[in-house]
Order: structure tokens, then C-alpha cells, then sequence
């Protein structure tokens, strides 16, 4: 079920990130379904002076202050003749920073080749930044996880498990107990910036859940706006099965037993269910542990070498 | 055993007015679940929901017209995909 993203529209880019950056589109809307393939974005200060080898033709291109300039310094021949060259690359959009304001050839160029320009307010860096951060978002790997995904005690808890293994009530549990659900049954995950498993609410779902033999219940209403986030980074798997009686669970927790989401390695935590046991007191217990472990302390460990030092002084 | 448990992949069309709301979510999740097959659904590839979970059923949001594809593997995955053909043929006793 895993899945990449290979370009996203210009169009896309508008609608996910029009409203923080304030994008304005002024010129070439008939190239608003033109597509974006690479993360990284460039800006063609090389390309305006007349160099075009190697020139990153599938990025966005970003005109700040220093192109904008020069572009009003040279003459108008060479004003048509390279940026005329540079749309013709089929280039997916131009976004001009600091609300700066293009020449009317250049409009009238992007017209003619409908090469959308964007205008945005913030300032070159800040467009740059944040436009490569959306795109590599984007195209970061992504897969959807059967689960419940909450906030515990700051942690990141996705809770796994066969159908009916009870993970919405352990949940609900969790809830009760002043913890954050992020999102039950089928989780989205993506991997952010290259390092983070991140897990988000399903929009259609959001903040739902299905409990047996109640039917569906609206944790925000239920719990308030407190109860509720819509992402976040996932620090372990809890993964609940039913009690067997031949398997040999976990006694020491020396050892991190790890799993892999999106090509990263996640501590797992495999828990037992069986009547009588306080699930969601032990994911409490497991995400504090694990917090403990991230901080550089693991009490099992530390518990042996007491007790390696204590055999010792016999 | 290996014959019986293959893979079967059946396309059916939405054909009730207002596609698979809440309580079309249930029946089909209850058929599924009286079967001892799994059984997996979606819009596309990418999508692909467990057809027992009530929440993944109604996360396709499937309309009116949409094409749904379910995948199934266990031993009475055949029979499981008649009922739920039926079922989905059947308006789910709505319209």
C-alpha cells in the first residue's frame, strides 16, 4: 500500500499552500495544471544572464530581488529572447517574492507560453524554504496503517493489532484518561523530513470512532478540543494481541524489539490482551518507559547493572 | 489449501442513491465479518480499506457510481463476494 507521490499541479501548490504564503496568481492561468516533479525549487539567476546548461527546467523558479533587478537592466531583446527561451523549457511556474512587481513583457511572455507567475509577499528565503519544505512533503513516501494513532504523556503511540483485539477501546481508555487521539482505524503515514514517521487523522473519518456494541462516537464532543490533534510523529507500535498461553512475551525490555514503517525503524511494544488486564495502563506505563529510553535511561539495563554490580562485592 | 485461499478480485458499481452512508458501511461490514475470508476494498490501489472495519468502509465515501474494488483471500472468499454483490445490488433495501 505503499505509495509516492511523482508531481503535484501548480494548481495543487495553490490550493495547499496559497493561504499561508498569500499567493496571487497574476499571468499565465492557462498553465495552472502544469506539473511540479521535483522538490527542490531553483532560482534561474545563471539562465537570465544567457547560461541555460543544466538548468533545472521541472523546478518551481523563484525571482527575487537579484533577478527582478536584472531583469530591468537588460534590454528588451534579451528580455524576450531568454525568458521567451526559458517558458518554451516547459518550466512549471515562476513564483516572484516580495510582491515585487514583473514587467509587463514578462507578463505578456507568460501569456503567450502560459507559464503561470505567482506573486507572494514574503521575502525570497522564506518563499524558498517554504515551498521546498510543501513539495518534499509531498513527494515523501506515504502508506496507510490499519490502527489507532494517540498522543500519550507527549509520545506517539500507534496501537496495532488483529480486528477485535479491543485497539478503539483501549483507546477510548486512553482518551478518558486525558489523552489525545489522533486518528482511529486507518491512519495516513508519511515521511517528513526524511527522518520523522508521521501519522495523520483521516479527514473523512476525523475524530470518530466505532466502539461495539454503541456505535459511533465524536470524541471531540464527547471530550472536548483538548482530546483531539490532527498529526503527529510516531515514537513506537504498541501492538495488541490476544493472550497465548505458548508465547513467551517480553519480561526484560533490554533489548528495543524494532519495526519498520516507511524504511525507518520504530521501537515495537507487543502487549498481551487478556480480561482483567489494564490495557491502557500499560501503554501508559509503555510510553513513559519509552520516553525514559529516548532521554538515554532504560531501566531494565540500568536494573542489570545494579544487580551485575551488586554480584560483584560477594 | 493453497488453491482454496487464492486471491479474487471482483469490481462492483455503487448503485444506490446515496452511495455507501453509515448504515450500508454496517451491513457490509457485517456480511464480511460472518466470513472467515478477508476481505479488502477500494477506489484505487492506493486506497484499500479493511472491508470488517466499519470506518474504513465509510472513509471511501463512495458515491453514487463509484466503482469499488474488493479483494478477498481465504477459503470462502467466493461465497463471501457473492453476498456482498448481492448486497450492494440490492440497494442495501434503501431506494
Amino acid at each position: 500500500m505503499k505509495s509516492e507521490k511523482k508531481s503535484v499541479t501548480v494548481k495543487e501548490l495553490l490550493d495547499g499552500l496559497g493561504d499561508e504564503m498569500k499567493f496571487k496568481v497574476i499571468s499565465g492561468f492557462n498553465g495552472l495544471q502544469r506539473s511540479i516533479t521535483a522538490a527542490e525549487v531553483n532560482r534561474p539567476g545563471l539562465a537570465l544572464a544567457g547560461y541555460y546548461e543544466h538548468f533545472a527546467k521541472h523546478r518551481l523558479q523563484v525571482l527575487g530581488l537579484v533577478e527582478m533587478d536584472y531583469l530591468k537592466n537588460i534590454s528588451s531583446s534579451e528580455h524576450s529572447e531568454r525568458l521567451g527561451r526559458l517558458m518554451q523549457m516547459r518550466i512549471p511556474a515562476f513564483i516572484i517574492a516580495r510582491n515585487f512587481i514583473p514587467l509587463p513583457e514578462t507578463v505578456a511572455l507568460s501569456n503567450k507560453y502560459n507559464v503561470p507567475i505567482i506573486r507572494a509577499p514574503g521575502i525570497t528565503m522564506r518563499v524558498v524554504n517554504k515551498t521546498s519544505m510543501w513539495l518534499e512533503e509531498q513527494f515523501s513516501p506515504s502508506t496507510k496503517v490499519h490502527g489507532v494513532l494517540m498522543e500519550v504523556y507527549g509520545m506517539g503511540v500507534l496501537i496495532t493489532g488483529k480486528a477485535s483485539v479491543g485497539k478503539s477501546e483501549c483507546a477510548l481508555s486512553l482518551v478518558e484518561r486525558g489523552h489525545i487521539l489522533v486518528g482511529d482505524d486507518v491512519v495516513t503515514l508519511k515521511l517528513t523530513e526524511g527522518m520523522f514517521v508521521t501519522g495523520y487523522a483521516n479527514p473523512t473519518i476525523g475524530h470518530h470512532m466505532e466502539i461495539r456494541g454503541i456505535g459511533i462516537i465524536n470524541i471531540q464532543s464527547l471530550y472536548g478540543v483538548k482530546s483531539i490533534r490532527m498529526w503527529k510523529h510516531i515514537d513506537f507500535v504498541v501492538t495488541l494481541e490476544e493472550w497465548q498461553e505458548d508465547s513467551n512475551y517480553e519480561r526484560l525490555g533490554i533489548d528495543n524489539n524494532l519495526i519498520e514503517l516507511l524504511g525507518m525503524e520504530i521501537p515495537n511494544v507487543l502487549i498481551p490482551v487478556k480480561p482483567g488486564r489494564d490495557v491502557a495502563l500499560l501503554i501508559e506505563t509503555a510510553a513513559q518507559n519509552e520516553k525514559l529510553k529516548k532521554l538515554g535511561f532504560n531501566a531494565a539495563r540500568d536494573f542489570n547493572e545494579h544487580l551485575i554490580a551488586s554480584m560483584k562485592k560477594k | 489449501m493453497t488453491v482454496n485461499n487464492k486471491e479474487i478480485i471482483r469490481e462492483i458499481i455503487v448503485i444506490n442513491k446515496l452511495g455507501i452512508h453509515a448504515r450500508p458501511s454496517s451491513m457490509l461490514v457485517q456480511t464480511a465479518n460472518q466470513y472467515e475470508a478477508d476481505l479488502f476494498v477500494s477506489h484505487d490501489e492506493q486506497d484499500e480499506v479493511n472491508a470488517k472495519s466499519i470506518m474504513g468502509v465509510m472513509m471511501l465515501a463512495a458515491g453514487q457510481g463509484t466503482k469499488l474494488r474488493f479483494r478477498t483471500t481465504g477459503p470462502d472468499g467466493e461465497e463471501l463476494l457473492n453476498k456482498i454483490e448481492q448486497l450492494i445490488n440490492s440497494k442495501f433495501n434503501e431506494d
